[in-house]
């Protein structure tokens, strides 16, 4: 759009610009506005970019340090227990378990 | 910064004002706030299909934002560019909730008018009637750029900062509208 052109539009439209502006100084003249709000002073709650890398990387590591699932049943534990006792107290009998192996 | 009494505030223009708002200092923001709500409010009347009560909320809604995204500003930018986009931005949000546009002319018809005494008075009542209606009918992106710039007499390039578009685009829309009406309003003018 070239300016001049809009320009010759602008002076030919003069009477309704003129009217457009009586039209601005009415609506704005009927509006009743409202005495200034006053913000509240209390700090709205912003969650930083930063604090959600902080928290992700805190619920990682704890992730890490919690026992993970092995689909074994805690009841099941002390069987397993018992079973891998007895069978290294026979090996330990029997001589099988090379402790040279165990220390290193 | 040197803190003034309310008297001489309100000598300071809008950039200085706004610099003080942005180190909390309300009397600063009420006199900002004395300066632009009733325009403001106008703007929000035109903008959204003469809902007065909306208006009035929007210019609440404006201001509280101004507050809260005080730190925001730069004195670069012109402070009515960024107060009118902010507004700008208040009515598209409030377009994509509802369709305030939506039964505009059976409101309007509602609206009520001063009463004219003489033929005509009478007359320029109706033109400006018609003209509101004419205005409200156009595409949304005309009417956008003609309120901003007959209405708030802000520039082209302002405009075409606040709807995000190309200075010519601008320029095309507003023809475009200016033509739009005078085509409706030849009958009358």
């Amino acid at each position: 759009m070239n300016e001049n052109e809009l320009k010759r539009i602008e002076q030919e439209s003069a009477a309704l610009l003129s009217l457009l502006r009586e039209v601005r100084d009415e609506d704005n003249a009927t509006l009743r506005v409202a005495p200034c709000p006053r913000p509240s002073k209390r700090r709205s709650l912003r969650i930083s970019p930063y604090w959600l890398v902080a928290a992700s990387v805190l619920g990682f590591m704890l992730g890490m340090a919690v026992p993970r699932d092995t689909g074994i049943a805690a009841r099941e534990y002390t069987t397993l227990l018992a079973d891998t006792s007895h069978t290294l107290g026979r090996s330990l009998a029997a001589g099988d378990v090379n402790f040279a192996l165990l220390v290193k | 910064m040197r803190r003034l009494t309310a008297d001489t505030l309100p000598s300071l223009p809008d950039a200085e004002l706004m610099l003080r708002v942005g180190q909390g200092e309300h009397t600063a923001y009420e006199v900002l706030y004395e300066r632009h709500a009733q325009r403001l409010g106008g703007f929000f009347l035109r903008m959204l299909a003469y809902d007065t009560a909306k208006a009035e909320d929007m210019v609440q809604e404006l201001f509280i934002r101004v507050w809260t995204h005080r730190s925001s500003y730069h004195p670069s930018q012109p402070f009515t560019t960024w107060l009118y986009a902010m507004a700008y931005n208040l009515c598209k949000n409030d377009y994509r909730h509802q369709e305030v546009r939506q039964g505009y002319a059976a409101e309007c018809s509602l609206r009520e008018e001063p009463i004219a005494t003489t033929d005509e008075a009478l007359e320029r009542s109706e033109l400006r009637q018609l003209l509101r209606q004419a205005v409200q009918t156009l595409p949304e992106a005309q009417r956008d750029a003609f309120l901003l710039h007959y209405d708030e007499e802000l520039s082209v390039p302002e405009v075409a900062r606040i709807v995000g578009c190309p200075e010519g685009t601008v320029k095309s829309r507003l023809a475009t509208a200016l033509q739009t009406i005078r085509r409706q309003m030849k009958m009358c003018l």
